[in-house]
Parts: C-alpha cells; sequence; structure tokens
C-alpha cells in the first residue's frame, strides 16, 4: 500500500530541509566531540560506577579477584590521614569514581577478634543512578563480601559483623547544577524539538498530500481506480506517516549519540511514544488534507493545530517537573511527559504503553473520518469546471489568509533558522562550559527556568557569556554561514538573497570604507559627548578571542543582511502584487522592525536602541533596494561590528566586549553605542546624506 | 451498456444543472454529447463516471449502480477530462506502472499492454520525459492511454480531441473507431462538428440541463431542415436555449 500511495503521500521535498539540518547536527557534535578530545574529558558527565577502595584488607582484594563488581574497575589507594570531604571529592574526580569506601586499617584482625568494625562510604550525588548505584553496591556486593568473610574465618552467623556508613558527598561543592541542566534538556528542549520535527514535517507532507492531488486535480483519477476508499486514506497516512518519523528518528538518534541520553533501557518507550505520535499527527493531517482543495487552505487549516500542539509542549515545560499522573496518559501530553522521562532514563513503561495505546486508537478513528469524509461527494470533486458551477471567485478573505500565510514564512523562517543554529552553536560549549565553577552559579540557575520567558532570557545571557570564547565564535561563524546557506535554499538561489555577482567586490569594498565611517563618527560623538574616552592603545587579549571574533564578524554581518534584507525585502514585497509601492515600503518596514526586535532580548535593550537599529536597517533596506544587491551592507554591517567591538572596545548590540586594541573608558547605555543617542544623530545624518545623494543623481547606482 | 434515466443534478437548491436526462449507449457504439459551454456536459459525464451523484433519477453500467458496486463500475469505465490531470512530476511510463498496480493488473500483462498502447498513440519517444515537460498533445496522448490501461468495457471522454492539431486528433479519432470494433461503448462530449459527424453514432444535443435533440447525424439534420450539421446545431440550439 505504500508504494501505492504514490508521490502525493511520499514525497519528502519538505523533509529533505529538516535531514539537511540533521547532518548539520552531526557536524556539529563530531565538532563538539573534537573539542572534548581537546579540552579533555569532563569527568561531570561521565562519573561511572568505578569504585576506590581505601586501606582495603587483604581479604577484600581477594575477594574482589573472585568476584569482580559488574564492569567496574577498583582502584586501591592507601591513606592514613584524617578523611575530609574535600579530599573524597579529589580522590573521586581523579578517577572519575561514583563510590569510595574506606576500610579501618586493622579490618581484618577486628572481624577476627569480632568486635563490628566501621566502614565509611561516600557515593557522588551528580549523577542520575547514584542511588540505584549505591544501595546495589552496598546491599549486594557487600553483602557477598560478608558472606565470603564468614566462610573464610568460620564467624558465627551474627547479623551485624559491621556497620557500614553512608554518606552522600555533594561534589565539587555545589554542582548538582549540571545534572539538572541535562534533566531539563531531557525533559524540555528535546521533547519540544521533536514535537516540532514531526509537526513541520507532517505539516510539509501531509497538508501536500491529497489536497495538493485536488489542486493539481490528479486526484480525481485515482479516486477512479478500483481501490477502495480506505485504502486510499490508509496509504496515504502510511506516507506522510513515513515522512514524519524519518526526521524524528534522526533526531532521537543524534540525541542518544550526545550524552544527554544516558539509559537504553528507556529507548523501548521512547520509540512507542514518538511513533504513536507520529502516526496520530499523520492521521490528523491526512484528515485535514482531506477537506480541503488547495495546498494552502490546508496549510492554513493546518496551523491551528501546529499552535496548540507546540502550546501542549510549552504548558508541559511550563508545568514543572512532577505533572499529575493522570495526564502520563493523555494523547500528547502523555507523549511530552513520556519522551522526556524517557530521554532522563526514567520511563514509566506502562503508562508509555497505555498512552500509546490511546493514541493510536485515536488515529484509527480520525482515519475512519476521514474515509467517511472522502467517501461524501463535497468533499471528493474539486469545484473545477467554473462555466458549469457557481464558482467562488477567490474572495478578499482568502486571499487574506494567503497572504497571512506568506507572511508568517518570511517572518518565521529566518527567526527559526537564527534560532536553531545558535542553539546548535551553544551545545558543544554549554557542555563544556558546565564544568567550569565560574559559572556554576548560572548553570544551577538553569533548572529554575519555568517560563518561555525565562528561556529567552537566559539563552541571550548564555551567548553573552559565549561570546567571550573563541570556540563559540568559531562555531557561530560556521553556523552564520549555515544560516546564509539555508536561506539560499529557501530563497532557490544565492542571487534570490541579494548576493549578485555582478559588482560584488567593488560594492563590498565600498561598504567596508562606509561601515568604518559611521562607526568612527559615532565613535568621535561619544567623545564629544564625553560618554567614551580613549585612556590608550593596547595589545587585545587574549589573541586568540580576539582574532576570531574579527572573523566571526564576516559571516555575522552577511547572515544578518541575507535573513533581514536579501531574504525578507524580495519576499515581502511579492505578497503585495499588485501594489508595488506598498510593497516596497512594507518590505522596509517589516523587515527592519524584525530587525530591531530580533535584538531585543539582548541585554541592555532600551527604547533608543529599538529606534537606532529601525533606522540602522531602513537605511541598509534602501542601499538594498538602490544596488540591487547586498554586497554593500554586508560589508558595512561587518565593519560596523569590527569597529565598535575590536577597534573602540565598545559593547556590540549589549553582548559582552570583546579584546580591543583602543582601550575606551565608556560610560553610555549598556547595550552599546546604538543604545545612545549620539547613535541616533550619525543614523539619521546618513539617511538624510543618502536621501540628497539619491535624488541628485539618480540615474547612477547608489552607494550610500 | 450505459443507461441513464430522468437524471436531475443540481449545486444549489434553486438552480438544477440537468434537469432530467435519459438516453442508453449500447455496446459496440460512439455516443456524443453536443452542446454550448454551461450546458452540463461535464457535469453528466461526472455523473456517469461516479464523481458525482445524481440528485435524483439512476445511472447504471452493465446494470450495475455506483451505490453498490462502485469498485465494480471503476474497473469497467475510463474516464477522461480536461480537468483530470496527470502528475507534473511524473513520467508516462512511470504513471502507467503506478496506475497498473492500482487496477491490479498483474505486471507482465500490464507491460505488454504499455508497449501496444504507447505504440499505437506514439507516445514512445517521450515516455520517459517529466510530464511538466510535455506539449499539450503529449499530454492528451498520456491521459488517453492512462485511461485505458485496464481495458475499459466503458470509455466516458469529455472532449478528447480538445487542443490537438490535426494530426494528433485524427490518431486519436481513429483510436477510437478501432475501439468501437472492438465492442467497447463509448461516451465523448464535443464542441467540434466534424468529431461529431465522423465519429459518433448517435448524437444528443444538451441544451441548459435538457436533452433537446436526439439521433444520428442525417436525422437530426433532417429534423431541423438544414443543409449541414452544423447549422442544424445552430437551429436546435437558439430553439431551445432560454436566456435567463
Amino acid at each position: 500500500m505504500i508504494r501505492k500511495s504514490g508521490r502525493g503521500g511520499t514525497q519528502i521535498c519538505g523533509t529533505t530541509f529538516l535531514l539537511a539540518l540533521g547532518f548539520v547536527w552531526t557536524v556539529i557534535v563530531c565538532m563538539y566531540a573534537a573539542v572534548l578530545y581537546y579540552v579533555g574529558f569532563n569527568d561531570y558527565t561521565f562519573a561511572s560506577n568505578y569504585i576506590i577502595a581505601v586501606n582495603a584488607p587483604d581479604s577484600f582484594i581477594t575477594y574482589e579477584e573472585l568476584n569482580p563488581y559488574e564492569e567496574s574497575l577498583i582502584f586501591y589507594e592507601e591513606w592514613d590521614a584524617p578523611f575530609d570531604f574535600m579530599k573524597m571529592s579529589d580522590l573521586m574526580h581523579e578517577h572519575a569514581a561514583g563510590i569510595v569506601i574506606v576500610f579501618p586499617r586493622d579490618f581484618d584482625d577486628q572481624i577476627k577478634s569480632g568486635t563490628a568494625p566501621e566502614i565509611l562510604s561516600y557515593y557522588r550525588t551528580d549523577t542520575l543512578d547514584y542511588k540505584g548505584l549505591r544501595d546495589n553496591f552496598s546491599d549486594e556486593y557487600l553483602e557477598g563480601y560478608k558472606t565470603y568473610l564468614t566462610d573464610l574465618y568460620n564467624l558465627p552467623e551474627q547479623s551485624d559483623s559491621w556497620n557500614v556508613t553512608r554518606s552522600d558527598i555533594p561534589t565539587n561543592g555545589d554542582m548538582p547544577g549540571y545534572m539538572l541542566f541535562v534533566r531539563a534538556m531531557g525533559r524540555n528542549f528535546l521533547p519540544i524539538l521533536l514535537f516540532i520535527a514531526l509537526l513541520y514535517a507532517a505539516m510539509a507532507n501531509g497538508t501536500e498530500a491529497i489536497s495538493g492531488q485536488k489542486e493539481r486535480g490528479t486526484f480525481s483519477r485515482i479516486l477512479l481506480t478500483p481501490v477502495p476508499r480506505k485504502d486510499i486514506i490508509k496509504s496515504f497516512t502510511n506516507g506522510v506517516f513515513i515522512s514524519a518519523s524519518i526526521p524524528a528518528l534522526v533526531i532521537i538518534t543524534f540525541a542518544i549519540l550526545i550524552p544527554f541520553y544516558r539509559h537504553l533501557t528507556g529507548i523501548l518507550p521512547l520509540l512507542l511514544l514518538t511513533l504513536s505520535l507520529s502516526f496520530f499527527i499523520s492521521a490528523l493531517t491526512v484528515m485535514i488534507s482531506v477537506m480541503n482543495d488547495s495546498v494552502s487552505s490546508a496549510q492554513t487549516a493546518f496551523l491551528p493545530i501546529f499552535f496548540i500542539l507546540v502550546s501542549v509542549g510549552v504548558t508541559c515545560i511550563n508545568g514543572g517537573s512532577d505533572p499529575e499522573p493522570f495526564y502520563y496518559y493523555v494523547p500528547v501530553y502523555g507523549q511530552f511527559y513520556g519522551i522526556g522521562d524517557a530521554f532522563n532514563g526514567e520511563p514509566n513503561i506502562v503508562a508509555s504503553i497505555v498512552c500509546s495505546a490511546i493514541t493510536v486508537s485515536f488515529a484509527f478513528i480520525i482515519t475512519l473520518i476521514s474515509t467517511k469524509i472522502l467517501s461524501s461527494e463535497k468533499f471528493t470533486t474539486t469545484a473545477s469546471s467554473e462555466d458549469e458551477k457557481s464558482g467562488d471567485a477567490p474572495t478578499k478573505f482568502s486571499s487574506f489568509i494567503d497572504s497571512a500565510i506568506g507572511m508568517f514564512d518570511v517572518i518565521f523562517f529566518p527567526l527559526f533558522i537564527l534560532s536553531v543554529f545558535q542553539i546548535l552553536a551553544m551545545i558543544p560549549v554549554a557542555v563544556v562550559y558546565t564544568g567550569n565553577p565560574l559559572y556554576s552559579d548560572f548553570i544551577a540557575d538553569l533548572a529554575n527556568v519555568a517560563t518561555v520567558g525565562d528561556i529567552m532570557r537566559k539563552a541571550m545571557e548564555i551567548i553573552s557569556i559565549f561570546m567571550n570564547d573563541s570556540r563559540f565564535l568559531a562555531l557561530m561563524s560556521l553556523s552564520y554561514i549555515l544560516i546564509i546557506l539555508s536561506c539560499m535554499y529557501k530563497a532557490k538561489g544565492a542571487s534570490n538573497v541579494g548576493l549578485i555577482r555582478k559588482n560584488f567586490g567593488k560594492l563590498y569594498g565600498t561598504g567596508l570604507v562606509y561601515g568604518v565611517l559611521l562607526m568612527t563618527l559615532v565613535f568621535i560623538a561619544l567623545i564629544i559627548t564625553g560618554k567614551a574616552s580613549v585612556e590608550g592603545l593596547q595589545m587585545p587579549s587574549p589573541k586568540m578571542l580576539f582574532l576570531f571574533s574579527m572573523i566571526m564578524w564576516v559571516p555575522q554581518g552577511a547572515a544578518e543582511e541575507v535573513m533581514f534584507r536579501g531574504y525578507m525585502i524580495p519576499k515581502v514585497k511579492s505578497l503585495f502584487k499588485n501594489n508595488e509601492k506598498a510593497g516596497r515600503i512594507a518590505a522596509i518596514v517589516i523587515s527592519s522592525a524584525l530587525f530591531s526586535v530580533s535584538h531585543a532580548f539582548n541585554g541592555g535593550f532600551n527604547y533608543i536602541a529599538l529606534v537606532n537599529i529601525f533606522l540602522f536597517a531602513v537605511l541598509f533596506a534602501l542601499i538594498y533596494e538602490r544596488t540591487g544587491s547586498i554586497a554593500l551592507t554586508c560589508a558595512a554591517h561587518t565593519m560596523w561590528n569590527m569597529f565598535q567591538g575590536n577597534i573602540f572596545g565598545l559593547s556590540v548590540s549589549g553582548n559582552e566586549t570583546v579584546p580591543s586594541i583602543i582601550a575606551t573608558n565608556y560610560t553610555g547605555s549598556d547595550f552599546g553605542p546604538e543604545g545612545t543617542l549620539e547613535a541616533t544623530a550619525v543614523i539619521v545624518a546618513a539617511l538624510v546624506l543618502f536621501a540628497v545623494m539619491t535624488r541628485r543623481k539618480s540615474s547612477v547606482p547608489k552607494k550610500s | 451498456m450505459i443507461s441513464v434515466n430522468d437524471v436531475h443534478k443540481s449545486y444549489t437548491k434553486n438552480k438544477e444543472t440537468i434537469k432530467g436526462v435519459s438516453f442508453e449507449v449500447k455496446d459496440g457504439m460512439i455516443f456524443g454529447l453536443l452542446g454550448p459551454n454551461g450546458a452540463g456536459k461535464t457535469t453528466l459525464m461526472q455523473m456517469i463516471s461516479t464523481l458525482l451523484s445524481p440528485t435524483s433519477g439512476s445511472i447504471t453500467i452493465d446494470g450495475l449502480n455506483a451505490k453498490d458496486n462502485l469498485l465494480e463500475i471503476h474497473k469497467r469505465i475510463g474516464y477522461l477530462t480536461t480537468e483530470v490531470r496527470l502528475d507534473p512530476m511524473s513520467t508516462p511510463d512511470k504513471l502507467w506502472d503506478f496506475f497498473g498496480e492500482l487496477y491490479d493488473i498483474p505486471r507482465k500483462e500490464s507491460s505488454e499492454r504499455k508497449k501496444e498502447i504507447f505504440c499505437k498513440l506514439g507516445i514512445m519517444p517521450f515516455k520517459d520525459k517529466r510530464i511538466n515537460e510535455l506539449s499539450t498533445g503529449m499530454k492528451q496522448k498520456a491521459s488517453i492511454a492512462i485511461s485505458l490501461i485496464h481495458n475499459p468495457p466503458v470509455i466516458i471522454f469529455d472532449e478528447p480531441t480538445n487542443g490537438l492539431d490535426i494530426l494528433t486528433s485524427k490518431q486519436v479519432t481513429d483510436y477510437l473507431l478501432e475501439l468501437k470494433k472492438e465492442g467497447h461503448s463509448i461516451i465523448l462530449s464535443t464542441h467540434i462538428f466534424s468529431v461529431a459527424e465522423s465519429l459518433c453514432d448517435e448524437i444528443a444535443i444538451l441544451v441548459d440541463g435538457r436533452i433537446v435533440a436526439q439521433g444520428d447525424v442525417q436525422s437530426l439534420i433532417e429534423q431541423s431542415e438544414a443543409k449541414d450539421f452544423e447549422e442544424a446545431f445552430f437551429k436546435i440550439y437558439v430553439e431551445h436555449h432560454v436566456e435567463e
């Protein structure tokens, strides 16, 4: 039946994009592995069940040789001085061990003489399963040792031949934050990523399936074949199910590869829940597809479902970590919580199976409804032969819906890929940073993140911290290049995002000069008003960070220009087919406003910055309109940021300052020069100059 | 054998598109439906091919009705209209295989039949080209081939020669005559008089959802006392058409 579903069902054009994302993820994971290799494995991450035995008696060593403890190594240490927690912690870190067990020096003698010796055992608390490890070790392994000793020395059977004290060691001061962070990732980030991937893939393929065939007029021919209606629905559902599941499975695979997911026992419920959800969403999309005559109307109908399901995810995130058990059995909620728990290695297998079964039966009911709908004439034929039916001309409303969808595409896409790639670049660095006690407070605080607003704020704080890490800057450079590539992919060609070969070098060169000029003017204005003063020249340090940040501004400027100018402006314009002038104005205003708003989560953002960045964007949009290419603005954008950060030592868009050549004492807005009125003056002057110059020589391509 | 009995169809409550149509098409006969745009030809054709169901009246194909034997009817009819298109990204060859599977034709039989029909209609040279790279005529030929994939006894063609040049059109009409000789019952709609004249054994003229005249070409000309068929059609049309 899958083969019979035809192109409509198994088309994977939308999936290609997600697979590309998966590929990018692979690259990042490899880089992450490389980074880990150089930085050294962080033992918080891989705390194992290794054991350290201190002052172990000979009998224990023989016992251990006879009965190795699972697959772990036991390290033997000798230690006479009194024990303290710091020593314990150091030992554990040294061997990446989970347990330290300390015997008294004269253990064997005490046993023989019949006095009950004191054994101290310490367990680190920052691994997920330390309780299991603790119980397993002290209940089973040590009990076995006790029996062994009883046999060895022919001791009388007695219940308390020794006392074991258990102490939990909060490793490295208060560092359980890392595990909390990992758990939060497993519980919140991964399920929502899966949800979005599933919904996106289902939307890309499912809404296209039947309604697309109707729109192209190829569906009636399938209806006229002797294939029962229920088989038609079944095969389309199968096709959508497969194409929606592929990206989800890719995500699961990579999530298992990186160490958020550490318990393979969870894999069964994980797959069950993901696949049942995928089936449910596929059935839902196919039903929507059956009820609509065109792809765009099907997508419009799907959008509310998209948002409802995503907001279910968001409410689950906001709901905290202990949902009512009831929710584990409700479709969608059950999937979200269940997937999160499975990622954290605490799957509730019964609930997963029940929830999957309920979801699948819902999906079957939806499939039956779709079959019923497909059997009713109203939905099988399209209003095609306009001369015989009272054809509905496209109404104002439907064209409004069309442009709303187009608008969604324009606005959503650049912001979406920007956040995706920023997160991707952040993950490896975040993992490295978790070992750094400097940021332990910050990381521990991540566990308190409850609302979406918190997530945004935290993400921006992270970026701000990371701007001082050359590894992050290198990853971001790569991400920006990928952003440019995906915009090009989406717009089908480099020339469609303003990257035009003609005059590229010349325009880029001009842009470099204008960028430097503008920034220098702002700097001079700041000095005149006393908000900044030069303290002298310096050797920028650290050098690597200086170098990487210099390099990063090139793809960074280009990527922002591609997103907000090259990609967005033609897209918005194309929504106003009838009114070119309105289209141009709307394009400039919308793209500039979005550009401005996208900076709003940066530190120190204020209303002056909002206006300034808007004006800045308007100037660049006008230059783009004038030259038809983003070469000039790419260069100007790059130089603006580079001179701002690396030369004048000012904060770039509220991020932490990077090493600079000029040591500056700056007292203006926290956001950096963009948050000051001086910058407003310079930008307004540039806008006026631009207007005057374009008016004077309107026939010559403009350059400022 | 198709029989249509007093069929009515209305899309909206007040307006009937088809106002009581009855006719019969015997095996080995070509029946032509002739009428201006908006007369209800396509609606009628869609009802016969089960894509629409009549508001009242009955349509049977070999004594079967769509309500009880839908899939059986689908095995017996081949339907072609300009609205039913082929997937633009596929090729005639692939589409044939795809639909062959949907009609449950054994693979060997299917490929033999493919060769035969593709040769007869001259599809061979472009069988591996994408549909959206083909010309109108090529598309139409591919469409015809796919419609006849299961060798249906009843063939319903809505304007099969629409938009074709004379050569291609000739190829198609010759093929239809051949099918008629094989005993297929064919119902086709057209507004090209020469096609109707040369092909059809019986013609019904449809005006405003009613059959206003029916018979072979000669009897229609005699009935309306006209010189030729074209004039006969105009006379009949003017006589029966009511401006709303």
